[in-house]
């Protein structure tokens, strides 16, 4: 990384930082420094919805699947737009009209409190685990290519997030993550113009996508019923539907930047800002990934992209094997080029015929790649025990730093901080808020004053942080742990939304039968996960759809105490 | 912000009527999602 890139980064990371908690700074009661003084407009909560829900594996997982499988996970996005005008009709103006700072306050008025605190020990949970995943994912691919120390990366960016989100609350999160996600598209955008003119030189721009078609790159909509296919049209609507409703809906994270609206109108144009910007966004993230894919084409990519995994074979007694396997990948790509070339011309005059016997060489020539580059994964495997080959997360920013100019390739880094430091801000911002308002405020001491509080809330934000940056630190240790976390998060997505939905929209269900029923909705999530295939996407589905059904059965076969039956506004909002 | 009632009142009436109702921008928001899917249909259609 040369001295301007280095210029770029820091200043970009560090001045947005600076600029948040210099604009939020002096909060003095709990309604400036949780509810953001109720004084954003739409465009800054919109940004700052959406920077919440980019993090760093957005923009290096996203591209990476582009490049490997093309568009198709473009439909994990198509039932957003429908979650978040359910969220905007239905639950946010619940929100505002109660007054709460935390979605899990909301759980108590309707129900009890053992309904509140589940709901918000599952979040606490979950958010901080994830928490430190958010800071892992960014400087261990950074740190790997740059050849930064992975502990000093993290330390550095988890103190600096931490100091800004506590210094300004949830104004700094906010005012922050719209000037990030400002850096984030401006990035995007130079590094997809900078890859297309690159392509250009190769293929006429016209012929970009009818080759990346022809290569496979470009099955975007599947409407296949194949219930164990991960994406296709169906899971996207109703799955990820489910998923967004949850984490939109219920996810303090979220809740927390919209309630920081000056009204719920401004709350609503927020929402419907991401459900209009969000699909775009995330297609052209993965077109960036297939162009990528197309870019590789025509320039020699490393056999594995994940440069760890090279300098540890090359330092083994196996270095000569590996050595061996690399001029074979570069003979094979060297075949593979001059026959996307002749496809490319094809395409240009078409000519179909060639075309289709051109595409079948290139089909055998990439397969025959992919068979070397799993030799060379298994080489890896054998070397370096522990050291997985995955390599698709890395696609994207080996390109940015081999191939952009300097300055750029500064600018694409910060983008991934910029990303990660966005989502974790208000994560934290989140865990703070509901461990000072659900736990704290409510069960330790109910009595005390503003200033106490915020007091509180700093420290706890503050402890969550540093929680993050040591689990962020550990993770390195255990890469599958991640994969196990993740995985888990979204087991839990759709009983919480569950109890939400029976919050809404059955009034007669209430506390116990709701609690008792998430319990054994999220036992049977645990076990079909355990026992069987199914998409995840289709748990939050599962799970919602149960504590659903078996609230109203409990309700009506098995009726609680009427005595349970809480008065709207006893919870300590 | 504005102070003056009428203005205000001018300003809304002004507002195509699809965006005069909380439910006509929904519906607008969700015809952009059909746009959106006709136009990922067709890619796939006509590339793959």
């Amino acid at each position: 990384m040369s001295i301007l890139d280095f210029v770029v980064l820091a200043g970009t990371l560090v001045g947005i930082a600076a600029y948040g908690a210099w604009r939020s700074r002096g909060n003095r009661d709990l309604e400036e420094y949780l509810g953001g003084d109720h004084s954003m407009k739409w465009g800054t909560i919109g940004l700052s919805v959406m920077a919440t829900q980019a993090s760093a594996v957005t923009f290096l997982s996203t591209p990476g699947f582009g490049y490997e499988k093309g568009m198709e996970f473009v439909q994990n996005y198509l039932g957003l737009p429908i979650a978040l005008i359910i969220v905007s009709a239905l639950f946010l103006p619940v929100y505002y009209r109660c007054g709460v700072y935390t979605a899990y306050e909301y759980l108590e008025r309707r129900f009890d409190l053992k309904t509140r605190q589940l709901g918000a020990i599952l979040f606490l949970v979950q958010r901080g685990l994830a928490a430190g995943i958010t800071l892992y994912a960014p400087a261990i691919i950074v740190s790997n290519l740059v050849g930064w120390k992975l502990d000093a990366t993290i330390l550095v960016t988890g103190l600096l997030v931490v100091t800004y989100t506590v210094a300004g609350g949830s104004r700094g999160v906010s005012l922050t993550q719209k000037h990030q996600m400002a850096v984030i598209l401006i990035g995007m955008g130079v590094a997809f113009v900078l890859i297309v003119s690159y392509l250009a030189r190769e293929v006429p721009i016209m012929q970009i996508l009818p080759l990346a078609g022809r290569l496979g790159k470009m099955e975007i909509i599947n409407f296949s019923f194949d219930y164990s296919r991960r994406y296709t049209f169906w899971s996207g609507i109703f799955g990820g539907l489910f998923l967004a409703l949850s984490y939109f809906g219920t996810d303090q994270s979220q809740v927390g930047r919209y309630l920081t609206g000056k009204s719920i109108t401004e709350g609503r144009l927020g929402l419907m800002f991401n459900a209009v910007l969000k699909l775009p966004m995330q297609f052209f993230i993965l077109l960036t990934g297939v162009m990528v894919f197309l870019f590789y084409q025509f320039e020699p990519p490393p056999i594995l992209f994940k440069r760890p995994a090279m300098v540890a074979a090359h330092a083994s007694s196996r270095a000569a094997e590996m050595t061996e396997l690399e001029a074979r990948y570069a003979a094979v790509f060297s075949e593979k080029r001059d026959a996307v070339r002749t496809l490319a011309a094809a395409l240009e005059s078409d000519d179909d015929g060639v075309a289709s016997s051109a595409q079948a060489r290139v089909e055998e020539l990439a397969a025959l790649g992919e068979e070397i580059r799993n030799e060379a994964k298994s080489l890896v495997s054998e070397v370096s025990a522990g050291m997985g080959a995955k390599d698709s997360d890395y696609v994207f920013l080996t390109f940015v730093v081999n191939h952009l100019p300097r300055g750029v390739i500064g600018l694409l880094i910060a983008v991934i901080f910029c990303a990660g430091m966005s989502s974790t801000s208000s994560e934290l911002n989140a865990l703070g808020s509901t461990s000072t308002i659900d736990i704290y405020r409510r069960l330790v001491r109910p009595r005390e004053s503003e200033r106490h509080y915020v007091i509180v809330s700093k420290a706890l934000t503050t402890f969550w942080g540093l929680l993050a940056i040591a689990f962020a630190m550990a993770a390195s240790l255990a890469e599958n742990l991640i994969e196990a976390i993740n995985i888990l998060g979204s087991l839990f997505y759709g009983t919480i939304l569950g109890i939400f939905l029976t919050a809404l929209l059955l009034k007669r269900v209430r506390g116990t039968a709701v609690f008792v029923a998430a319990l054994a909705a999220e036992g049977t999530v645990i076990t079909l996960f355990l026992t069987t295939d199914i998409g995840y996407l289709w748990y939050n589905l599962i799970g919602c759809l149960l504590v659903l059904v078996l609230g109203t059965a409990l309700e009506t076969f098995a009726p609680g105490p009427r005595s349970e039956a809480v008065v709207p506004g006893t919870g300590a909002g | 912000m504005t102070n003056d009632p009428d203005k205000a009142r001018r300003v809304l009436d002004d507002r195509p009527p699809w965006f005069r109702t909380w439910a006509g921008v929904y519906g607008v928001v969700l015809a952009f999602l059909g746009l959106l899917v006709l136009v990922f249909y067709l890619l796939t259609r006509f590339l793959s």
